[in-house]
């Protein structure tokens, strides 16, 4: 099975650490992967204001550079999202139909094949988790709140051989961050509120660190922590899988 | 005419797939239909009294209702002499009734609904404008939810009926929960265990 | 004019406490629909039915439609079609001309927010008193619902009592929420002995038996209808359901979501006229068959106005249901406000994060949030948002869609990041770090780590 190892732009550029984490996991489970050169970005953020017409040339960058593998695995579930729903507005050629049926969160990836290869990871701290909002009612990475069936496990099934780590749930279940891609910068008062409100929560608890599947929850958060000087940290999932949280 | 415009414009317009109508069949929860609807009781701030039959009914509303009140009852088998509405001249003179005894013909375990219609109301107004409302039901007409009640009900005729769950409520000043808004200020139910 | 969701939002937000104490009480009945719809095993399969329920009968609506009218005729009720909000009010205004009415009672309707049925006769010299109690109080602030199941969300008890002592002298600061409740049932005791006609909304209306079904807790539909010699029900033509026994899906789920009762206090079926009386229904479209014929949009007119969709969305939590300034706030109002006018509501799909909360609390299933994103693309097609909004989008699909340019972009913003004092960067340019601090600049990119090590 052919591998590429996906990354999302804001990654790339801010947050090299979850990208190599990445790199360093899977190569301690010796899966195969390439990481092919050029990587932009998905197309999200412009879709997301209303300018998909204007993606399409990101999109067909995305194919080119991930049709020829069997498995995109992506270091984002909201990107993930992006590719499987909403890559709608160009030609569905057999490339655009590979990608987008074998794009897959590398969290849900790891949890689903490799859970059980990774780690022991000691972790000897108080954590929240969260699931980004896209993995979690996009992918049904775990069991959203709202619905009435048998809770899938989500997140913290990846925590299954992570010792020392102390889990404490928030009170508003997998209610949003306030990220929302451009939505932060747009509405950014409700962005801010509904971070603040968050990281209260998580101060309330005294919680050490929030820990996520998608780092551009973190990156909204952890604005607000420093600016705020709070005491919290955040972390990848990744990055505490891999035993290089810092 | 705008009938003909709305038609003609839904034909034409409205989504071509074909969308089956589904069929009924769900899995609900069945069994101790009477254990559950007592238990739901207080959840709907109905207060709840069981009677072995309708002597006994006529007890249980004597022993809450007594004094110099004004009370219609509707149920022939409860031995309570109150207002002959057929009498009134005008439905708003039943304003501050104090009692109205009305028989429910069926009742809803899952959530504590009693069906009561027009079959058994000379004026649709009486389980409203009372003050305190007592619905009673017979063990046998308990049914589980409301599939099954309307399953049930599909064969009773009826111009007006309403399914009422305790007094009437409101929580419109900031969340808080009070009983008697516009309807009855209480309700009881009694559950008549004898079916004859 | 109408005020920007943006605007309004961020001023709601000013009064931190206040907008903390609205996102409580929301949030505190978002749980208590938990609670309820988790003591239903089958609720998913409520929701699929319920769902398919509604697509089957939009689908066939015009055949719906005819069935409903000829069984409700034969029930010996007059039935009504307006087109538009203007019609339905015309119709409604000759119905009470017709039988002298100078005074209406009416309980909870959406619908006639949306015809703004009260100003037209209260211009006709008709006095309307809106009976539901969150509704009386908003209706004596002059202010329009903020919520659709809980018009009166915003307001706190304080100003309500404020209110009741101003309009009927009730104790000044008894703020006791079941004595301002028994004032007001006083109060309106006297309306509905008094009113001349009554009008309701319907929640469901029954084709095969031209029923229609009205759901309130405080029994105040019953109130009015029973006692008033005349009584008239609005409704949309998309509340039709086919037959009786599918209100047992619905009467399990409206509750449910809206409130986390198990069911309202009172459904009320009312099939005919009280004996020698007349019972109008009126049919209203309102754009509705032209909505229909939307692709991606139709399967917003499911809804069942429950309000859960609004109780569960973080945004409408922490904005207020008047910051949207249209007839229905939160997700389903977002979504079907640019049905009716997209440039006048083309902000409203942009107030979300996508969370798709809407969607998985949904009763019957509407895909909110994805419908929100379907907004966003025909808004941004469209010639309705400001140009300089494109150019930047023109701007970022060049740096995106080429490596080479995003490249050196990147490597620019990081530089830039690390030599500019950051004031510079976080006060002037950007909104982003108004409240957030800026990334910190790493010193290689992922992908320069990558390459250099794999040589
Ligand atoms: S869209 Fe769904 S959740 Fe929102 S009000 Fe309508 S039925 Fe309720």
């Amino acid at each position: 099975m052919k591998i590429a190892l996906s990354i999302p732009c804001f990654i790339d550029q801010f947050y090299p650490q979850v990208g190599i984490a990445a790199v360093e996991l899977l190569e301690k489970l010796n899966i195969d992967f390439e990481v092919p050169k050029n990587q932009t970005c998905c197309g999200q953020p412009m879709a997301n204001s209303g300018y998909e017409d204007e993606a399409k040339k990101t999109y067909h960058h995305f194919i080119d550079l991930f049709k020829d593998y069997d498995k995109t695995v992506m270091i984002s579930g909201s990107c993930t999202h992006h590719v499987q729903h909403n890559y709608t507005n160009i030609e569905q050629t057999k490339d655009v139909k590979n990608v987008r049926n074998n794009i897959e969160d590398i969290s849900q990836f790891l949890l689903e094949h490799y859970i059980d290869e990774i780690g022991p990871v000691h972790f000897p701290h108080r954590i929240a988790l969260h699931t980004g909002c896209h993995s979690l009612r996009g992918q049904r990475f775990g069991t959203s709140s709202e619905l009435v069936t048998e809770k899938k496990t989500g997140l913290e099934g990846m925590l299954k051989h992570v010792t020392g780590v102390e889990v404490v749930p928030l009170s508003r279940p997998n209610e949003c961050c306030g990220f929302g891609g451009t939505f932060s910068v747009v509405h950014e008062a409700i962005s801010i509120k509904m971070g603040r409100d968050k990281l209260n929560d998580v101060q309330d608890k005294k919680i050490e660190y929030l820990i996520s599947n998608d780092m551009s929850c973190l990156m909204h958060l952890e604005g607000i922590i420093k600016k705020e000087n709070r005491n919290i940290k955040v972390a990848h999932i990744l990055e505490l899988l891999n035993g290089s949280i810092k | 005419m705008s009938r003909k415009e709305i038609l003609e414009n839904i034909a034409k317009n409205k989504p071509s797939g074909e969308y089956k109508l589904p069929d009924l069949n769900i899995n609900t929860q069945k069994g101790k239909a009477a254990e559950k609807f007592e238990g739901i009781m207080p959840k709907v701030s109905a207060k709840f009294e069981k009677a072995k039959d309708y002597i006994a009914v006529t007890e249980v509303i004597r022993k809450h209702f007594s004094g110099d009140i004004r009370i219609v009852n509707l149920i022939e088998k409860v031995n309570i002499q109150g207002i002959d509405v057929s009498k009134l001249k005008n439905i708003k003179e039943l304003d501050l009734l104090d009692l109205a005894i009305i028989k429910g013909d069926l009742a809803v375990a899952e959530n504590g609904a009693i069906w009561v219609s027009d079959k058994n109301l000379p004026h649709r107004i009486l389980p409203f404008i009372c003050e305190n409302l007592i619905l009673v039901i017979d063990k046998k007409n308990i049914v589980n939810n409301m599939h099954e009640a309307y399953r049930l009900q599909n064969n009773l005729d009826y111009d007006y009926g309403v399914f009422i769950a305790g007094p009437s409520k409101t929580a419109d000043i900031e969340q808080s929960l009070v009983v008697g808004a516009q309807g009855p200020r209480n309700m009881m139910v009694i559950l008549v265990e004898n079916q004859d | 004019m109408r005020g920007s969701i943006k605007d309004n939002s961020e001023l709601f937000l000013k009064n931190e406490e206040r907008a903390n104490w609205h996102d409580k009480a929301l949030w505190f009945v978002r749980e208590k629909r938990d609670l309820a719809a988790k003591s239903v095993p089958e609720w998913e399969q409520l929701r699929e039915k319920a769902s398919a329920v509604k697509m089957h009968t939009l689908s066939n609506l015009d055949r719906y439609l005819i069935e409903f009218e000829e069984n409700a005729i034969k029930n010996g009720v007059k039935v009504h079609w307006a087109k538009d909000g203007k019609e339905h009010n015309r119709i409604i205004e000759e119905i009470l001309q017709s039988h002298q009415v100078k005074k209406v009672v009416k309980s909870k309707s959406m619908l006639t927010e949306e015809c703004h049925l009260n100003p037209h006769l209260e211009s006709k010299g008709i006095e309307v008193i809106d009976t539901d109690l969150g509704e009386r109080i908003i209706q004596l602030r002059k202010e329009p619902p903020s919520h659709i199941v809980m018009p009166a969300i915003h307001i706190k008890k304080e100003e309500v009592s404020e209110l009741f002592h101003e309009k009927w002298n009730t104790e000044k600061g008894n703020n006791d929420p079941v004595y301002l409740t028994y004032q007001a049932r006083l109060s309106l005791r006297k309306d509905f002995l008094t009113a001349d006609a009554a009008i309701t909304g319907v929640n469901f209306a029954v084709a095969e038996t031209g029923e229609v079904v009205v759901c309130t807790n405080e029994g105040n539909a019953d109130m009015g209808t029973h006692i008033a010699p005349l009584q008239i029900h609005s409704m949309g033509i998309e509340k039709l359901i086919p037959k009786r026994e599918h209100l047992g899906i619905f009467t399990r789920m409206l509750a449910r979501s809206a409130t986390g009762q198990h069911i309202t206090v009172y459904t009320s079926h009312f099939r005919k006229p009280k004996k020698g009386e007349e019972m109008h229904i009126v049919l209203v479209d309102n754009k509705r068959s032209e909505r229909i014929s939307r692709e991606k949009y139709w399967t917003s007119l499911k809804c069942i106005r429950c309000g859960a969709c609004m109780n569960t969305c973080p945004i409408y939590r922490r904005s207020g249901g008047h910051s949207y300034d249209a007839t229905i706030p939160g997700p389903i109002g977002s979504i079907l406000a640019p049905n009716i006018d997209t440039e006048k509501y083309s902000d409203l799909p942009f107030a979300s994060t996508l969370c798709g909360s809407c969607s998985d609390v949904c009763p019957v299933k509407i895909n909110i949030h994805e419908q929100l994103f379907f907004w966003r693309q025909d808004i941004g097609r469209s010639n309705v948002l400001p140009k300089s909004k494109k150019i930047s989008m023109k701007i970022m699909a060049g740096v995106l869609g080429n490596p080479a340019v995003y490249k050196m972009f990147g490597k620019m913003m990081r530089i830039s990041l690390k030599l500019l004092p950051s004031f510079v960067f976080e006060n002037k340019l950007n909104t982003w770090a108004k409240n957030r601090k800026m990334m910190e600049a790493p010193k290689e990119s992922f992908q320069e780590w990558y390459q250099k090590r794999k040589k």
